[in-house]
């Protein structure tokens, strides 16, 4: 069970969406991201820059067929992060434990 | 980052809206054609298989089992443009965790009665884990993309 815990890099709604998004997989590639969210590069590229900055994005340039196409993938951080932030926005929504809760 | 957040009710269900997006998205894309599964099963059963050939044969099997596997996998990152690892998606890591140790149970198996001397043996498990490679990712992309859909 992962603590609740507000993250202000991942609240942002386009780095919420980046991040669920990729928390799915392993990785994914920048444009299939962008196509997918429906930004531009240079949108989606500020956002990478924050969560990279965070530590929260491991970014991987591979060559494919003469073109250059980068890989994005959350860190273990990036996932913890992710996972305690949608566990705070649960906890918001459903503000009494379980524990405390009368029968 | 801070623990105090000051958010409502609201702004948190809008934000977990966000999340359920990002996952649809990735859901959209974790589908394959119908052809995929079936060519990697079949790679992989040959790869098992050539574990009980003999000499060039079983060094060709294994090379071009092995050539196909790796083509295939590129070609997955091609189709759908991403990468998937079950063993990130915690509803699946049990299920990630059973197959793996089945597999390497079977392999190890195939293995040990080649060496006892039961010729083809390989050659049968070859054949039982390529058919359950096939069933066991068709049930995986479509648990998740159950998982990630927006309820």
């Amino acid at each position: 069970m992962t603590a609740p815990r507000f993250d202000t890099v991942v609240h942002a709604p386009l780095r919420l969406q980046v991040c669920a998004m990729l928390a799915a997989v392993d990785s994914a590639e920048f444009a299939a991201v962008r196509d997918e969210l429906g930004v531009s590069d240079s949108v989606l590229s500020k956002h990478v820059k924050v969560l990279d900055e965070a530590g929260y994005l491991r970014i991987r340039k591979a060559v494919v067929a003469s073109r250059q196409r980068t890989w994005l993938g959350l860190t273990a951080a990036g996932r913890r992060a992710l996972a305690g932030h949608v566990a705070e926005l649960q906890r918001l929504l459903d503000p009494i434990p379980d524990t405390v809760r009368q029968p | 980052m801070e623990n105090d957040s000051v958010l409502t009710g609201s702004a948190a269900r809008a934000a977990l809206t966000q999340v359920e997006a990002g996952r649809t998205a990735a859901a959209r894309r974790i589908g394959t054609p119908w052809w995929f599964h079936p060519l990697l099963g079949t790679a992989l059963a040959a790869m098992v298989s050539s574990l009980s050939l003999r000499g060039v044969a079983a060094a060709v099997v294994l090379v071009l089992a092995l050539a196909a596997q790796v083509a295939l996998y590129a070609v997955y990152r091609r189709l759908t443009r991403l990468w998937v690892n079950t063993w990130h998606v915690p509803e699946m890591r049990a299920a990630t965790a059973a197959a793996s140790a089945l597999c390497l149970l079977l392999l190890g198996c195939a293995i040990a009665l080649e060496r006892a001397g039961v010729q083809g043996a390989a050659a049968v498990v070859g054949c039982v884990l390529g058919v359950a490679y096939v069933v066991y990712w068709r049930w995986v992309e479509r648990r998740l993309s159950t998982l990630w859909a927006a309820p």
